[in-house]
């Protein structure tokens, strides 16, 4: 029999907890995070499902753990007192960036203000050129002069120029100060993010010595709680990318564990996808302030390496601080349930990013929000049920949604007229960002299926694809704990990539080859020598004399360079549309993923056809593209596998309701999962068929 | 035909989507540093008129409007009604484009139903183009590089054979010009197969009314914002170092109800060398600025630009005539904003920062290495001028949209070292908000070859002013490292074995320094961005010798009654 495990999300409100019983059934547990000891609100969780279940300690195999523990330090600035040691010369360089402006028109703009302050970067004489030769050597003496200042820090990050072509100045500073200042957490940029553009790298190992002793101590003090109440299992941390690695791993490399909590929610929608063989799928989630869109193919979730943390202004790329990490692919955008409506300059109604958090939340709330927000609106078009919301822990009251509704204004002054324009407007947020990032990817959207979890997706998920063009939604059991849930399907694998620019035209093959073996060396020796694991092989190529490379799979790095321009021109045209005769291609940096191999998930078998439910009863609910009609209601935990019904519809249930616009029907398949299709006759109907809607004022 | 407003909400937020969309693709396609690096490009969308509907939100203010400006003369040339679908165009002329020929401009038909129903335009900066290189040296633009009158340069969406080896016999890296040419006209039909597949989605036959609505919305909430402001005349003056002799520039802003008028008259005449502008370019520099202070929430198209005249006497270094050289306009044309934002603020206090260093310090560098010719280049930004809530920015473009290139970047493409890239202490100018910090930087050749540097810096002779009793920002300058300074601008040697050394302009403050929060002056001592003795004698502000703020000799240094 398969063991039971327990996947752990910790979130900045939320600890989410989930026993996998191993025979596909499960129990869920959902708590406040309890944020000054995390590992109280776990230890508890895992007792009491221990204790429902009927277990022992004993008796679980596994616990994987995600977090945002790190993010929440590094956006409310709680971290380390950290040091940051470079080369002479380059002290500013997490300062300075790219000397540009996120906004050009604000003369008020802000900037990020750096994880080490001036006052505590440091500089010695060094320098390594772009080849890697060594122009200066590491001035040792200068190092130790140093050593009173680290005395007041417990962190230091090691950046030099270069360093990512030869880490021997970081390598032999680390091993120096390790002896000279045993107290520190060190950690060095080449081993951090070995990658070109010294700012990038440097803010990358910045932010893992400003995370490294809260996340070291942190787990250190979870290890021992866990084992005191008798889980002597094998333990895992997601990371950011999908991946899991041990919590020794974690403690190195605690900037990968970063966004390791949504990483789960990505990893749930695609096995998800796998288990009813859906081959292009997009995870969707949408909560209180956001939304997050995930590509997902083949079971796998898009993932990069460019990650930006604590955004000074919400969604506004280059206003945070960039983390070159593996991590995946996550579309953030400013729309939940708490955004707010607002009409801008030119009288169009818009919606987020700024929103109202839970305190004190959507005028309906009740609880002193004045401003119309997509909730309120969802109530007023009888989306949400004022009794039950939330699982009955906020009573919803219409009557304040109206009056916040109102202040906006719009033509025709309907309170419901305005809803629908703000459902209408949400949704093009999110589908207007979705289609730019697809764009980016060289993905198409229209023959996807949306899988929709968190609070809001289900209630939005079918509206939302209309926007798209997308006719399918899946909306699987237990969607309130899926990235707890996700981290069980995680692979034990681990990435790493190294910038080694090659030019096609004069690869080396033994450099390759003594290349490649030493990164799967590098990669094996974090993840152990489990017989199944393998090499997944990556590079980021371009022609000679660009600047941004495209990521290529590579069946076969080793393969010669004809093979490798293939590839690389294939990937090129599906996301360009051109590939250029004349110029020769090159290899700027190689990624190696030690994974075992994908493990097929088990497909769900469809269900025999039974009849339909009779409803609960019925509603008048509106929504973006269709006017006020009366909605079948049913509840989810009464639908069994194989039926078969109509929108328009609502299906309630604890955490969230899911909607059923007109043109839609529903099949409840084999695991409990809600399939949503559109109907063909209306595939024609597309996103422009806007019902009449609200006009702004001239 | 008209739209319901939601969908017309829709529909203008895909085109802008579209050029954004194309706008990246370019920077990731493109192959000169200055693209794909410092995202020196612009993109935008034109109706069949020419008038810019939507455009992306990059680059630098002189392309941003100048583009603007530009097709018109495309549609001059070339009528609509005799494109065809595959046809590109191209030009890289100073007077009906962007100032100077290293700016590339393709503009590309797009068709719908076999019908043009609009443009794409886009504008990118070569490295090179041949001739003398981005310098300010010539004395006439025929020694400027390569010239491209308005031509079709693609049939059938091939690039001519012709037009593609006499531009790589022209210029200094055929690889790079002709990479991204390619790249512009990639991303182009990119954009125009976008557009045509958003009209068939949602049934238009043309796009005419929706433009004409989104350039009349935006052109009445642009006169709206205008309306806002108080009604006068209003003008400055700003002196520079100029090519060997100061020059001044004078402003005259009129605010008259819904529009308003720069006029530049009285400025110097131009000069003999390439630091001219046309007038496309200062219009496209004064808009910026006005649109920072009076409607920095708009989106940018011909509607934003239409209540905004911009006028400077013809001969003035301002407006020059063919054959003017022009290479180097950008180091006068970046301190325009500030000119008319001096103005702005007498009539709306407040609001508008202090002078910063304005122009973009560009490491223009060409030499050879064991041989093999290199030319590299790489943008420095100096500091921005106090807010009135916030300190400037310490080495950030303003106006310039640009992006520095990351150090390890260009050692990678040129053998050059860059030996030092740091702020500079007390270079901000002192005030109750301090202005921003400049920087010093620091190279030389691999080797220690010699090497030329086509040196394009302003602000040596002039620093940034003070304002409301803050001080100026420290000047820049350029000097050898073996000792010898540097002219501001020009051609130059650098000796070999010697180095390159900048110090960039530091912003200036705002307010009078005595007034500064002492904590804000001992965690600026603490950081090092000032000295101690700028904190005592600017600040007028003493600190203990643990580096906190001495409550009780403070007060008595600013005059103040103890408590």
């Amino acid at each position: 029999m398969a063991q039971a495990r327990i996947g752990i999300d910790v979130g900045g409100t939320f600890t989410d907890t989930y026993l996998d019983l191993g025979d596909g059934h499960g129990l869920s547990d959902k708590r406040l995070t309890t944020l000054a000891n995390p590992e109280e609100a776990i230890a508890a969780a895992v007792t009491e499902l221990i204790t429902r279940a009927g277990l022992t300690p004993g008796a679980i195999g596994g616990i994987v753990h995600g977090t945002t523990l790190a993010t929440n330090a590094v956006i409310e600035r709680r971290g380390a007192r950290a040091a940051l040691i470079t080369t002479q010369g380059f002290r500013d360089v997490l300062e300075m960036g790219r000397e540009d402006r996120y906004a050009h028109y604000d003369l008020n703009l802000r900037k990020p203000a750096p994880l080490v302050p001036r006052s505590r970067r440091l500089v010695v004489a060094e320098r390594i050129a772009a080849d890697g030769t060594v122009l200066l050597p590491l001035d040792l003496a200068a190092l130790e002069a140093l050593v009173p200042q680290l005395a007041e820090v417990e962190s230091a990050a090691i950046c030099f120029l270069n360093s990512y072509v030869n880490p021997a100045h970081e390598e032999a500073a680390r091993d120096h100060l390790a002896r000279l200042c045993p107290h520190l957490s060190l950690s060095i940029s080449s081993e951090v993010a070995p990658v070109v553009r010294e700012f990038e790298r440097f803010s990358t190992a910045a932010a893992n010595a400003y995370v490294q002793p809260l996340i070291d101590r942190y787990l250190s003090r979870l290890d021992d709680r866990l084992t005191a109440a008798g889980l002597t299992c094998p333990r895992h941390l997601m990371l950011s990318s999908g991946s899991l690695c041990d919590f020794g791993t974690g403690r190195r490399f605690p900037v990968r564990l970063i966004e390791s909590g949504p990483a789960g929610g990505a990893l749930f929608a695609a096995r998800i996808a796998a288990r009813h063989e859906v081959g292009q799928a997009m995870a969707f989630d949408l909560g209180g302030t956001t939304a997050k869109l995930t590509l997902i193919d083949h079971g796998t979730p898009h993932r990069t390496n460019d990650f930006e943390a604590a955004r000074l202004e919400k969604f506004v790329k280059g206003s945070g601080l960039p983390l070159k990490v593996p991590s995946v692919d996550l579309l953030e955008i400013g729309a939940g349930g708490g955004s707010v409506a607002w009409l801008d300059q030119l009288g169009r109604l818009r919606v987020g990013p700024e929103g109202t958090g839970s305190t004190p939340g959507p005028a309906c709330y009740g609880r002193g929000g004045t401003l119309p927000t997509v909730t309120d609106a969802n109530l007023l078009l009888g989306r949400l049920a004022p009794d039950s919301f939330a699982g009955g822990a906020v009573t919803l009251d219409p009557a304040r949604a109206q009056r916040a509704l109102e202040t906006l204004d719009v033509r025709p002054a309907s309170a419901t007229a305005t809803a629908t324009a703000i459902l209408a407007a949400v949704d093009e947020a999110m589908a207007l960002a979705a289609r730019l990032h697809a764009v980016e990817m060289g993905a198409a959207l229209g023959p996807r299926t949306l899988v929709a979890f968190g609070g809001g997706g289900p209630l939005h998920a079918a509206s939302l694809a209309e926007a798209i063009g997308i006719a399918s939604v899946m909306v699987p059991p237990d969607a309130g704990v899926g990235s707890a849930i996700g981290f069980l399907t995680a692979d034990a694998a681990f990435e790493i990539t190294r910038s080694a620019p090659m030019a096609l035209a004069t690869l080396e093959t033994a450099e390759v080859t003594a290349l490649t073996a030493a990164m799967e060396a590098e990669g094996r020796a974090i993840t152990g020598a489990a017989s199944d694991l393998r090499a997944e092989w990556s590079a980021a190529m371009r022609y000679v004399g660009q600047g941004h490379e495209v990521a290529v799979t590579l069946p076969d790095p080793l393969a010669p360079p004809e093979v490798l321009r293939a590839a690389f021109e294939a990937a090129y045209h599906r996301l360009y549309g051109r590939t250029l005769d004349r110029i020769g291609v090159e290899i700027i940096s190689w990624t190696c993923r030690i994974a075992p191999p994908p493990s097929a998930a088990q497909p769900v078998p469809g269900p025999a056809a039974v009849p339909a439910p009779a409803p609960d009863g019925t509603a008048e609910v509106g929504g973006a593209r269709h006017p006020a009609l009366p909605h079948a209601l049913y509840t989810r935990a009464s639908l069994i596998p194989g039926q078969t019904f109509p929108g328009p519809c609502l299906i309630r249930e604890a955490a969230t309701s899911t909607a059923v616009p007109p043109g839609w029907q529903v099949t409840v398949l084999g695991d409990g999962t809600l399939h949503l299709l559109r109907l063909p006759r209306t595939l024609s109907d597309t996103a422009t068929s806007t019902a009449t809607l609200t006009e702004a004022p001239a | 035909m008209t739209h319901d407003p939601l969908t017309f909400q829709i529909l203008w937020d895909r085109l802008l989507s579209l050029v954004e969309e194309q706008a990246r693709v370019l920077v990731r396609t493109a192959f000169c540093s200055t693209v794909r690096e410092a995202e020196d490009l612009s993109f935008g969308l034109f109706d069949r008129a020419g008038a810019m509907v939507a455009q992306a939100a990059t680059g630098t203010p002189g392309h941003v409007n100048a583009m603007a400006a530009t097709v018109v003369h495309f549609l001059d040339r070339f009528p609509l009604n005799t494109m065809k679908p595959g046809d590109h165009f191209m030009t890289n002329d100073p007077w009906l484009a962007s100032g100077h020929r290293h700016d590339l401009t393709l503009v590309s038909p797009v068709f719908h139903a076999g019908r043009a129903v609009a443009l794409i335009a886009s504008t990118c900066h070569q490295v090179d183009i041949g001739g003398r290189g981005q310098t300010a040296d010539a004395t006439s633009v025929f020694e400027e590089g390569f010239a491209l009158p308005i031509m079709r340069i693609c049939t059938e969406s091939q690039l001519h054979e012709d037009i593609r080896l006499i531009l790589r016999e022209n210029v200094r890296h055929p690889d790079q010009v002709e990479g991204d040419v390619l790249s512009m006209i990639t991303a182009g039909e990119t954009a125009a197969a976008g557009l045509s597949t958003l009209m068939t989605e949602f049934g238009l036959t043309d796009i005419d009314a929706l433009s004409a609505e989104i350039l009349a919305r935006t052109e009445a909430a642009t006169r709206a914002a205008i309306t806002k402001c108080p009604d006068g005349t209003w003008s400055d003056s700003l002196t520079l170092d100029g090519f060997g002799a100061p020059i001044t520039l004078h402003c005259r802003l009129t605010i008259a109800g819904d529009s308003i008028h720069a006029d530049f008259e009285g400025s110097a005449p131009a000069l003999p060398r390439g630091v001219n502008l046309v007038l496309n370019y200062t219009a496209a520099y004064a808009a910026y600025g006005i649109k920072c202070v009076v409607s920095p929430d708009l989106p940018n198209n011909a509607g934003a630009l239409a209540p905004i005249r911009v006028s400077a006497p013809v001969g003035s270094v301002l407006n020059v005539e063919r054959p003017a050289p022009v290479a180097a306009r950008h180091i006068i044309g970046q301190f325009l904003p500030e000119l008319v934002m001096n103005c702005l603020a007498q009539a709306m206090p407040g609001v508008v920062p202090a002078d910063g260093a304005s122009c973009v310090w560009t490491a223009q560098l060409r030499g050879r290495v064991e041989g093999q010719p290199f030319d590299a280049v790489f943008f420095n930004a100096g500091g921005t001028g106090a807010r009135h809530a916030l300190d400037g920015l310490d080495a950030t473009g303003f106006p310039s949209g640009i992006r520095a290139t990351a150090s390890e970047v260009v050692e990678a493409i040129a053998p050059i070292v860059i030996w030092r890239k740091e702020l500079a202490m007390d270079s901000g100018g002192a005030g109750h908000m301090r202005g921003g910090l400049g920087q010093v930087v620091e190279v030389g050749t691999r080797d220690g070859s010699p090497f030329t540097v086509f040196a394009l810096y302003d602000r040596i002779d002039h620093a940034a002013r003070g304002r409301e009793g803050g001080a100026d920002g420290a000047p820049g300058a350029a000097w050898l490292a073996s000792g010898s300074p540097l002219a501001g601008l020009g051609q130059q040697e650098v000796p070999a074995g010697d180095r390159l050394c900048l110090s960039l302009p530091g912003g200036a403050g705002l307010g009078p320094p005595e007034s500064r929060d002492p904590r804000a002056v001992a965690r600026d001592v603490a950081d090092g961005r000032i000295s101690a003795d700028s904190a005592l004698k600017d600040y007028r502000v003493a600190l203990t010798p643990g580096g906190d703020v001495d409550d009780a000799a403070t007060r008595t240094l600013r005059g103040e009654a103890a408590t």
